[in-house]
């Protein structure tokens, strides 16, 4: 990608942009969002108490409780031992973790399924450490689903252990977390099973539609603003100052700073209307409180993973990159056609190839749900451009795929978003004078690699 | 400074639509290219701005190849093309930007122009230029700068030509600038293009207006299916024809008089006769004759053929 061929990218970027902002449709758009945003939260707490009374049972025979911090186990009995899903439970005071930890390692009969429940106070946080032994038939998944639960009311448990003064109230403020540990490995092992634990199963979805809608909203935006040139003429004009590379980066990445930012004003909306809520429910200003469900998975990972910031800035470039290679496809879209009114059908190669790739992925996390994984599939899945962004950052996330592989997957992503751009130009800059129905992808191809050789032609011409 | 224009070729599978040509422009004035609809001007231009691809040949600027990127070139596209929902004023400083003006000469340029181009009321829509986008209206709401969807025709072509001379190009390439214009927008044009030779600007144009192109143009180019049919100096190519074009008006009947010196006559009106001799001598005599005959003469002209003439007797003879 030379020089000359971007130059000017950015003036068609801050162009672009600006025109966005000023979008009356734009604007509306936005404001129906935010209102919708705000108003969910209400309507959620409304409808959205959870009854886990209804659920079954944990089958956990006895959960040996080690409390480090010494005053959480009649709280515990009273939370939990009095609890339905622990109607098959004994929890039963351990004083020496290793030696129930050697226990575990010991048992040979899967009829007794015991556990260890370890409680540490450091750092400011709460630690669970649920460890199972593999053959006392206890399973990694029913592992996170105890782990969840306890989690989730541990908090009970703090206010039925402490008077409620103000310290105890910090106390019952602070993060809690809980992992799971197996004796064999008796160390919190990267689990690259593909197995998923229905949180992680939700998390994960929830991302990917969050991404769908995105990728979606932000794949017509892109296309209807790159056949604005050649709907209105106004290309040739351009093109006496600018490579049609330069056209393509600026408007793709202004595309995706205004979903990016309608986005976030959004979550913000979020956000603001949920401290609101509360403060009014609980008659006091509270600040914001995370759903449990991104909570909880957060503090898991902080509190059982190394090097969290650089994982997630990872993530984050992991994000951004799916984000620009899904823009230039829809770049593409927008390329091959030349008036406003074929931008349906124009961008329905784009919506078919997002949808497919998002259901891949769908279709992964719901093998991993059930327990079985999809084996070597993931790790393909993962480094693909068209399906990494829906599914390796939640992996990476939760653990469940490499820092390598990760770094694998931006590789690939950055070598194809640069042959993209330059495959977009091609097709762009050959079909500015196209004025026929939108072109087929066979085209698309035949086309690219004709404007390549009449370039090279051309370049040779010249020296 | 110069333009050269080397055997350039495009073909779009076995049809060739532009075929060899080459002209050159060694001194600031301009050049026109003609041609009937579909003769290959406007793929010409295209390829010397470097928009199409070619299969042949080169444009050099300076003797380097012509790069519309680095060579500040003007375009006035045959196609008409601006957003047609930004306002005036976002776009003209977009377009200089992109030339690599400043945001404050951008302005002071586009001020420029809109009083030349008298489109002020559309970039500024109050009395004052100056305060432009922060005045108020009377109705308290700002007034800002119009939007090209809010134009006329004409009004939208003087907003781009006022785009294509923003850089304030060496190198201006007009197609068909005329084209859709009132006499009085014609003529405002006209005047434009006077200026831009005054100041020494290279300009190609494509028309399809022959006395425009006579008013302006030094050198021609006429094109038939991609083929230069005829070439060079407008004087020389109509000096080349000779004085043979000659119209005889008269209160009497001269047809007898034609018809006894078997003249070819290209036209019968009531105005008079136009008439196709051999030269100045065949006319010299027919006039002769008449005098003789004592027919009373009302007008007499001999001359050479017009650049419309030509572009009909060449563009015709290869059809």
């Amino acid at each position: 990608m030379s020089k000359g061929n971007i130059t000017g990218w950015k003036d068609v970027f801050s162009f672009t942009l600006k025109q966005n902002a000023k979008n009356k449709v734009l604007r509306v758009t936005t404001l129906i969002l935010l209102i919708i945003a705000v108003a969910a939260v209400p309507v959620i707490m409304a409808f959205g108490e959870s009854d886990d009374s209804t659920k079954d049972a944990f089958t956990v025979d006895v959960i040996y409780v080690a409390d480090t911090t010494g005053s959480l186990m009649p709280g515990i009995q009273e939370i939990f031992g009095t609890d339905d899903r622990f109607a098959n439970t004994t929890f039963l005071e351990a004083n020496d973790a290793d030696k129930i930890v050697d226990q575990l390692k010991n048992e040979s009969s899967s009829d007794k399924k015991e556990m260890l429940m370890k409680i540490e106070y450091t750092e400011g946080a709460y630690t669970l450490t649920f460890t199972y032994g593999e053959n006392t038939g206890l399973s990694r998944l029913t592992l996170e689903d105890i782990g969840d639960y306890i989690n989730e009311n541990f908090r009970k448990v703090i206010v039925s252990s402490y008077d409620l003064t103000p310290e105890a109230m910090e106390l019952i403020n602070k993060p809690v977390i809980s992992r799971v540990e197996n004796v064999s490995s008796l160390q919190k092992a990267e689990d690259t099973s593909g197995e998923l634990t229905q949180r992680e199963y939700n998390v994960s979805i929830t991302f990917i539609m969050i991404c769908i809608f995105l990728l979606a909203f932000g794949g017509e935006a892109i296309a209807s603003s790159i056949v604005t040139e050649k709907s209105s003429k106004v290309i040739e004009l351009l093109m006496t100052s600018i490579k049609p590379m330069a056209i393509v980066i600026g408007k793709v990445f202004a595309a995706l700073v205004v979903i990016l930012t309608q986005f976030t004003v959004v979550i913000l909306g979020f956000l603001g209307s949920s401290i609101i809520t509360n403060s009014i429910k609980s008659g006091e200003f509270v600040g914001f409180r995370i759903p449990s469900e991104i909570s909880d998975m957060f503090t898991d990972i902080l509190g059982t993973t190394e090097g969290i910031w650089y994982k997630l800035i990872i993530i984050l470039v992991l994000i951004a990159l799916g984000f620009v290679f899904f823009g230039v496809i829809a770049a593409l879209a927008g390329a091959t056609i030349s008036k406003m009114d074929e931008l349906a059908e124009g961008v329905k190669i784009y919506s078919m190839i997002l949808v497919i790739s998002a259901y891949i992925c769908m279709a992964i996390l719901m093998a991993g749900n059930i327990g079985s994984g999809a084996g070597g599939i993931v790790n393909a899945v993962l480094v693909i451009p068209f399906t990494s962004i829906f599914l390796l950052p939640g992996y990476l996330l939760l653990g469940k795929a490499s820092v390598g592989t990760a770094l694998i997957a931006i590789l690939i992503q950055a070598a194809a978003i640069i042959l993209l751009f330059k495959f977009v130009s091609n097709v762009y800059e050959y079909l500015i004078y196209h004025k026929g129905s939108p072109v087929k992808i066979k085209q698309i191809i035949s086309i690219s690699k004709q404007n390549s050789k009449t370039k090279k032609k051309g370049a040779d011409r010249d020296e | 400074m110069s333009l050269q224009v080397k055997n350039l070729t495009k073909k779009y599978g076995e049809n060739t639509v532009v075929d060899k040509l080459s002209f050159n422009m060694g001194e600031p004035g301009v050049y026109a290219l003609l041609g009937r609809n579909g003769a290959g001007k406007t793929t010409t231009i295209r390829i010397i701005l470097g928009m199409l691809a070619h299969d042949g040949g080169e444009v050099l600027w300076n003797d380097k190849f012509l790069d519309p990127l680095t060579a500040n070139v003007g375009y006035l596209a045959e196609e008409r093309g601006l957003y047609p929902k930004y306002t005036l004023m976002d776009q003209m400083i977009y377009f200089a930007k992109l030339k690599k003006i400043s945001d404050t000469e951008a302005k002071k340029r586009i001020k420029y122009w809109a009083e030349k181009l008298e489109v002020e009321e559309y970039l500024y829509p109050t009395t004052s230029a100056t305060k432009a986008k922060s005045v108020k209206a009377k109705n308290g709401k700002p007034i800002k700068s119009r939007t090209a969807d809010q134009l006329s025709k004409g009004n939208q072509q003087k907003i781009q030509l006022m785009a294509s001379l923003i850089s304030d190009p060496e190198l201006i390439i007009l197609d068909e600038p005329l084209s859709g214009l009132d006499p009085v927008n014609s003529d405002l044009f006209k005047k434009i293009i006077r200026e831009c030779i005054a100041k020494e600007k290279y300009i190609i144009m494509s028309s399809h207006q022959m006395p425009t192109i006579e008013e302006f143009c030094s050198d021609i180019t006429i094109l038939n299916r991609g083929q230069a049919i005829v070439q060079g100096n407008l004087n020389e190519i109509k000096k080349g024809y000779g004085r043979v074009n000659m119209f005889v008006k008269s209160d009497q009947d001269i047809k007898p008089y034609i018809e006894e010196m078997n003249l070819n006559v290209l036209e019968e009106t009531p105005a008079g006769y136009h008439i196709k001799v051999n030269g100045e001598e065949q006319a010299t005599k027919f006039l002769t004759r008449l005098v003789e005959a004592k027919i009373n003469v009302v007008k007499f002209e001999l001359r050479e053929p017009s650049l419309h003439e030509i572009f009909v007797e060449k563009v015709g003879a290869n059809e």
